[in-house]
């Protein structure tokens, strides 16, 4: 039964792929992804109207009903199947105008969810957070990220951009399945996105983010360097889409 | 044997009436603070498929899951909290463990720590644990159970090292309101203390307004360490998770002390945590239907008890803390003869402190049925005895 509604949910998503055509930019990683679909879909949005997976929703059904625009009502999101499925039939059919691009959170965790997400959407754009293991022995899990991130990357088309972090051992392990176009954030060479500068503050962080000596300052209220890398990789996503960088900051500072 | 530091420490006057209580047949017990809801099914469900998914096994790195920090980072940026999960969150095997490791991390031999009373019994046990010395400051009954300053300046020695705030309290159950945290704060951090606030009931509010949290002020997050929990909202006490927030520098020192006691939580109860988040808002607004429900029918059970104690609903949590109005030899032997004659199991104030004397502690986090039965017994004793 589960089958069926997810090759069902996918067939619709696709329609509305098919219809709209939105640039499709993938968030990958292991954390992080959530928090960074939200920042970039907050800062983009004044300058390009962006569509976002909502938290978590990162997989079979998750990546449709993000397509679809469907948010399960109530936060559990236990929402009966026969509702949501009805509601994304109407959703093709409602549906009149479709933001310019679309933030989709992908979960993996073996090549099969790799292959699942890309059957559903093929990106243009890819963004990595980062790699970082939960559990203590992380051969296993190195293993294992390795086995599924390599596959997915290697089923990239060749002219997708990949957005990555280089300060992460774990995503430049992956260096040889990287497309063509690829740029890097992160406080070490070989950033083109370089954060420097970063400091806590009392109400949250400040840092800089440069690129080809042009130098950005932002103040974000969220502690944690994850949020700067964000920042990062989302002023390396704006510049792949030809935003104004100082709106960008702007927003990010608000 | 050699004499044991231990002998100093006691057992909880709450574990103590618990097992009174196993020894006799047929007791209706309301003395310890446990949920009759079983864990939701969907929580239950999560872990099922996470066992044939994930390395349940093994260790996860001491703070936790960092898909689960994550999560709770996520959870607290919607309240207006900030907090890092690389850094700043910490997955504890329950509160009790969080707190313990924050008071011997923080305190040093001889430091005193202050605990406004009644409150939870096990703070000055834990701080016994970590060779502090508990000073106990009495909340104003008369007041709503209010907290002042001025008892918190004179409490204050060059031992002074932190002060325990449970927001909600148990066992009085009111809610400490915001200008009250922020007058303690301030205290706090001019006097430099910090500030551990045990916020285990924090989803639990009956009233119509919101509860103040010190920790989306971050001018106070040098000081303040937050231990947060699943096992009440979330009728999770038997898997043991729960979590600290605290500036990177305070975690730091905390981590280390965790993972000497218990190198991380328990990791297919992290897997129930994350469940537990990801449907927290459906779950959490179900179980507080049935707590008002609760709670209106014990506050039914008390009117009609009117000549024996003086009780007001609680603002929060699953206890009601009356005040008794009969002859009482104290509260202790009070709760001990309830037990032995009318065979419901109560605990007496004075396990929440010396100002917890007179009164006595009801959890209505039992079952309709037993909550009636309880008070049907209650009713016979009070009626035939007194």
């Amino acid at each position: 039964m589960k089958l069926i509604f997810q090759i069902y949910l996918k067939f619709l998503a696709k329609i509305i792929l098919k219809k709209f055509r939105p640039k499709i930019i993938a968030i990958c990683g292991s954390t992080n992804k959530s928090t960074a679909v939200a920042a970039m879909a907050r800062v983009l949005s004044p300058q390009m109207e962006a569509a976002a997976s909502p938290k978590n929703f990162n997989a079979e059904i998750g990546i449709p009903l993000s397509i679809l625009r469907i948010v399960p009502e109530g936060a559990s999101k236990i929402e009966r199947w026969s509702s949501i499925a009805l509601r994304a039939l109407q959703q093709v059919f409602s549906l009149k105008t479709y933001p310019k691009i679309i933030l989709l959170e992908f979960g993996m965790h073996a090549p099969m969810d790799a292959e699942k997400a890309l059957s559903i959407a093929t990106p243009d754009i890819c963004i990595f957070t980062n790699l970082a293991p939960s559990i203590l022995s992380h051969t296993d899990k190195s293993e294992q990220y390795n086995k599924t991130f390599s596959y997915f990357l290697r089923r990239l088309p060749k002219d997708t951009a990949l957005i990555t972090n280089a300060d992460d051992p774990h995503l430049e392990e992956l260096a040889q399945f990287f497309p063509d176009k690829v740029s890097r954030y992160g406080q070490n060479p070989p950033s083109d996105w370089k954060l420097s500068e970063i400091t806590d503050t009392d109400s949250g962080q400040e840092f800089n983010i440069a690129r080809n000596g042009e130098i950005f300052q932002v103040k974000i209220r969220e502690f944690g360097l994850h949020h700067a890398y964000i920042a990062a990789a989302a002023f390396a996503l704006s510049s792949e889409l030809k935003l104004d960088l100082k709106k960008i900051q702007q927003e990010f500072c608000k | 044997m050699q004499p044991l530091r231990t002998q100093n420490i006691g057992l909880s006057l709450i574990k103590e009436m618990e097992l009174r209580g196993s020894k006799i047949p047929g007791v209706v017990s309301l003395a310890q603070g446990i949920p009759s809801f079983e864990t939701n099914e969907h929580i239950k469900k999560a872990v099922i498929e996470s066992l044939s998914l994930h390395n349940i096994g093994k260790y996860s790195l001491s703070p936790g899951l960092l898909e689960l920090r994550e999560m709770v980072e996520e959870v607290l940026r919607k309240d207006g909290i900030s907090y890092d999960h690389n850094n700043e969150i910490i997955v504890t095997a329950g509160s009790i463990e969080g707190l313990a490791a924050t008071l011997l991390a923080i305190l040093e031999k001889g430091d005193e720590v202050i605990i406004p009373n009644p409150s939870y019994a096990a703070y000055a046990e834990a701080v016994r644990v970590a060779h502090g010395v508990p000073i106990f400051i009495d909340l104003h009954k008369n007041d709503n159970w209010a907290l002042s300053i001025d008892a918190l300046e004179k409490a204050k020695s060059a031992k002074t090292k932190a002060v325990i705030i449970c927001q909600p309290n148990n066992p009085t159950s009111h809610i400490y309101p915001e200008s009250t945290i922020r007058e303690l704060a301030e205290w706090a951090k001019n006097n430099n203390y910090f500030l551990i606030f045990d916020e285990v009931y924090k989803d639990f509010n009956y009233t119509a307004k919101p509860i103040f949290h010190l920790a989306k002020d971050s001018k106070y997050r040098g000081n303040a360490v937050y231990l947060r929990s699943f096992s009440k909202a979330f009728s999770m006490t038997g898997w043991r998770v729960g979590y600290i927030l605290a500036c990177k520098e305070l975690a730091r020192e905390i981590l280390k002390v965790h993972d000497s006691l218990v190198t991380c939580a328990p990791v297919i109860s992290q897997y129930a945590a994350m469940a537990a988040l990801r449907y927290q808002d459906e779950l959490i607004n179900d179980i507080m239907i049935q707590y008002r429900k609760r709670r209106k029918i014990t506050l039914a059970h008390f009117n009609k008890l009117g000549d024996y104690f003086e009780c007001t609903a609680p603002d929060s949590g699953y206890f009601f803390f009356p005040k008794i109005l009969f002859k009482n030899s104290g509260s202790k032997k009070t709760a001990i003869e309830i037990l032995e004659k009318a065979k419901v199991n109560i605990v007496p104030g004075i396990a929440f402190g010396p100002a917890g004397e007179g009164y006595l502690r009801f959890c209505f986090g039992r079952s309709e049925e037993d909550l009636n039965e309880a008070f049907t017994r209650l009713k016979n004793y009070f009626h035939n005895s007194l």
